[in-house]
């Protein structure tokens, strides 16, 4: 629903802007945040192999180069007691080797670095199951425009929450897949126990017949909704007061942790 | 507006007013120490009244425009006794809109419309009825998507003269407040709709009980009816209605205040109000949250059951010193509580926000005021001049968490977080009243912070009305009998907002990071416009004008939004700011039948 009252600001927007409006970039007095530790995670269900991504923040003035962080212990332990020590694969990216993921599990990671230490506990969510992707007409997109449907039967009286991942392959370019940057997150406020019919809304634009369409869906936990969710609300359109997302992390620093089910279907838009 | 509250009180995005300028008899606008009859509002009050109307001749008026029309219609009903105003507006912007070649822009529609309407009988020489209305409604539509929004208020009064020194005033008001969110999806209608109604009985007195004693007296009681925000989903649409049932409160007052002439110079208003609100069941679940905002109780209460009820006194006085002929120094104190509070998230004004009643969880906003004065008039009153300042100190002020769930969410209480809050500031203010010149230059410097534990670290930051200039100068010169010049200049402060101070990269994009909760600020805003009206030869019948305007001459880009976006090599981040209603020029002409 989140997404629908973004989509409502976005034509809201669309129409002043079209009234009336002009955009130019303009110089502004940022100041800047000490840098912040990054922490990134995922522990997908069947897999064994699973990977923790740790960088730094930098000054808004600065090029978009992240720097990667080395040298930290990261342990991930699962409520049966089972344990890994991560390592180190390449700067930064840190891998579990034999670490099964397990819907109802909870997760909790460990990282320590230069003396601090960041943790997080996520459960993984038993999988509903994405059954396909349906395309509409979109009114907004303009002639021939879709949009995507994931169609799946929602479990009644629980809390359900939904991550998606796009990628669009267009019919008469040759671009190859593009990612939908869109943060594109779907809960059951509004609609528990029924078969989806909520269209995701992401920003790279309406589907055109003869185009690919990949989707991964993820049951994301409570507190991973949460997060996205927030970081949802800084996205242009979100028109709130911005702030940090609410991490699952404690200690202090950026970033997710999530346990999470992930489901890809893959599809050509019809006519 | 008459007595009743107006909730939102902006047309389109703030560009109009609520407010019909030809319905309207006076406005007053209480912005230091307000007497005790007013109550339910922290900030400024400002008391509209509307025209009587014209009880001995029918009167037309009107005026076309490109962008809006009004008509102004008086009726005498019986010769000195009754008449009835009727005024009304509706703006067509979106007439414009047809013309696109685009689809979609068709069949979109962007106006509003509002007719005030007044009522008013003499019963005798000792009673008068009035009943007054408005009706506003904005609309805002692209495709499958439609925003509405606006106010219905009505009111009827009964002036009664008991004897020549006791004066009653009875009225029933009723004020109603709705949006509604319409998106149509797969064939089938979703609304996100919300409503605000309030019955409001009040009985005022006027004693006047000696030459130097002016007493006015009496009590309010209103029934307040939210409901925050429900979803009302239509067959098929893939969505669950979920009702939500309405908030109930019952909000009480009396007052007493008295207007002393202590001496010839001196003039003290001191006042007392009382305050009880009580939150009522609606058969529903009450929730108490931690200070985590997670549930620790949940209790249930059967419609209109008293759950709790909060007493408060709020002690006003005011006094002025006439030092000399042309001069005098006002100061006061004033204590206001508020019990149905505003709470927002957004950086503009926005029609979605969210009204809500005090309850176990959220305690009444208090506010503690203090205010000191200069008023000095120059040259045979040509000129005014004054200079006040106010310093006011505010508790339970109310924001959200990071991240919280604003819509329809029945749990939207422990999404909030309280504190305190504070703001201070100079007005001054010079008028130049008569000759073939007229205007004034106001200026503001002032501060508004809050400190709200949760937020910002528990460190004050700025408020988003935070503004700390504000220079408004209007003049209008008459060149001719026939023809009048105005020119408005505006310039204030960019509102507070939270810039990023640093990025990251996360999910597969950059991110912004942020530290200080308003910190930064939009661009200052300033435009000037301009206006010239023509008057035509006046008949005995008819008379008539013409008036060009053009706002914002300058053209200068006021930034509507600022957003940040990767440059176009994806090196670096850079700011972009929006603009809406560069220069507007606008033809309209105003006509009255005599």
């Amino acid at each position: 629903m989140k997404s629908i009252q973004n989509k409502l600001f976005y034509s809201f927007i669309a129409l002043l802007v079209i009234l009336s409006s002009c955009q130019k970039v303009i110089v502004l007095d940022l100041k800047d945040a000490e840098a912040k530790y990054v922490i990134e995670g995922e522990i997908n269900k069947d897999e064994t192999v699973h990977y923790i991504y740790i960088s730094k923040s930098v000054k808004f003035s600065e090029d978009n180069t992240f720097p990667s962080v080395s040298g930290a212990t990261v342990v991930i332990t699962d409520n049966l007691g089972n344990t890994e020590t991560l390592t180190e694969i390449n700067p930064g990216k840190y891998a579990t080797s034999n670490l099964i993921g397990v819907e109802g599990r909870t997760y909790t990671i460990n990282v320590s670095i230069d003396g601090k230490t960041f943790s997080a506990t996520s459960t993984m969510p038993t999988q509903v199951n994405l059954d396909l992707i349906y395309f509409i007409d979109d009114d907004f997109g303009g002639k021939g425009g879709k949009i995507a449907i994931p169609i799946r039967q929602d479990p009644a009286n629980i809390q359900n929450n939904y991550r998606f991942d796009m990628w669009v392959k267009r019919v008469n370019a040759n671009k190859g897949w593009e990612r939908d940057s869109a943060i594109i997150i779907q809960d059951d406020q509004f609609a528990d126990g029924v078969v989806t019919q909520q269209p995701v809304f992401g920003t790279i634009g309406a589907f055109m017949p003869g185009d690919s369409c990949l989707t991964t869906m993820m049951c994301i936990d409570k507190n991973v909704y949460k997060y996205f969710y927030s970081l949802s609300l800084n996205s242009p359109g979100g028109a709130a007061t911005p702030s940090n997302p609410v991490s699952n992390f404690t200690g202090g620093c950026l970033g997710y942790f999530s346990a999470q089910t992930k489901q890809t279907v893959k599809i050509e838009v019809q006519p | 507006m008459d007595e009743a509250p107006v909730y939102n009180a902006s047309h389109l995005l703030g560009f109009f007013s609520t407010f019909n300028s030809d319905a309207i008899k006076t406005a007053t606008i209480y912005k230091g120490t307000q007497p005790a009859q007013y109550g339910g509002r922290l900030a400024s009050v400002l008391d509209i009244r509307m025209n009587d109307g014209n009880n001995k001749k029918f009167r037309v008026s009107g005026g076309l425009g490109l962008i809006s029309s009004k008509l102004n219609i008086e009726i005498p009903l019986i010769k000195d006794k009754s008449s009835l105003l009727i005024s009304a507006r509706r703006t067509y912007a979106d007439v414009f809109l047809k013309l696109s070649k685009k689809e979609n822009l068709k069949t979109s529609s962007l106006f509003f419309y509002d007719v005030n309407a007044k009522l008013n009988y003499k019963l005798g020489k000792k009673d008068r009825l009035y009943i007054s209305g408005y009706f506003g409604r904005d609309k805002l539509g692209v495709s499958s998507f439609g925003l509405t929004w606006g106010n219905v208020t009505g009111t009827a009064r009964w002036n009664h003269i008991i004897n020549d020194k006791l004066f009653s005033n009875t009225s029933f008001i009723i004020s109603n407040y709705i949006y509604d969110i319409g998106i149509k999806s797969n064939g089938a209608k979703i609304s996100i709709n919300s409503t605000l109604q309030d019955y409001n009985l009040k009985q005022e007195f006027q004693y006047f009980a000696t030459t130097r004693h002016k007493i006015k007296f009496g009590g309010n009681s209103i029934h307040h009816s939210i409901i925050p925000g429900q979803i009302e989903a239509g067959e098929g649409s893939g969505a669950n209605t979920i009702k939500q049932r309405a908030k109930l409160s019952w909000e009480n007052a009396l007052f007493i205040c008295d207007e002393w002439t202590a001496t010839e110079k001196i003039n003290i208003n001191f006042g007392l109000r009382g305050s009880g609100f009580s939150l009522l069941g609606n058969g529903g679940d009450f929730y108490i949250y931690n200070t985590s905002g997670n549930i620790i109780s949940t209790d249930n209460y059967a419609m209109n059951k008293l759950i709790n009820t909060y007493f408060k006194i709020e002690p006003r006085v005011s006094a002025s010193f006439i030092y000399s002929k042309t001069a005098s120094i006002k100061g006061g104190y004033s204590r206001n509580i508020q019990n149905v509070h505003l709470i927002s998230n957004t950086t503009g004004d926005n029609p979605t926000d969210i009204w809500i009643p005090s309850s176990k969880n959220i305690k009444p906003e208090i506010a503690d005021q203090i205010s000191l004065g200069w008023f000095k008039n120059f040259k045979d009153n040509q000129y005014e001049v004054s200079i006040e300042s106010y310093y006011k100190s505010m508790q339970n002020q109310i924001d959200y968490r990071d991240g919280a769930n604003t819509l329809a969410n029945d749990l939207l209480e422990g999404e909030l977080l309280y504190g305190i809050g504070r703001a201070y500031g100079l007005e001054t203010y010079i008028k130049k009243t008569s000759g073939k010149f007229t205007g004034w230059i106001s200026y503001t410097l002032s501060k508004t912070e809050k400190k709200i534990n949760g937020i910002n670290a528990d460190q004050w930051y700025n408020a988003k009305q935070d503004r700390t200039h504000d220079l408004s100068i209007v003049g209008i010169y008459d060149l001719n009998k026939k023809i009048t010049i105005s020119a408005t200049f505006i310039y204030y402060t960019g509102s507070a907002i939270t810039l990023p101070s640093g990025k990251y990269y996360i999910n597969n994009q950059v991110q912004w990071l942020y530290s200080d909760r308003n910190g930064g600020r939009m661009p200052a805003y300033h435009r000037m416009d301009i206006a010239v009206t023509w008057y035509r030869k006046q008949t005995e019948k008819y008379e008539s004008s013409w008036n060009f305007s053009i706002f914002n001459v300058y053209g200068h880009e006021n930034a509507y939004s600022i957003s940040f976006r990767e440059n176009a090599d994806h090196t670096k981040t850079e700011a972009v700011q929006t603009s809406l209603f560069k220069m507007i020029p606008a033809i309209s002409y105003n006509f009255k039948f005599l």
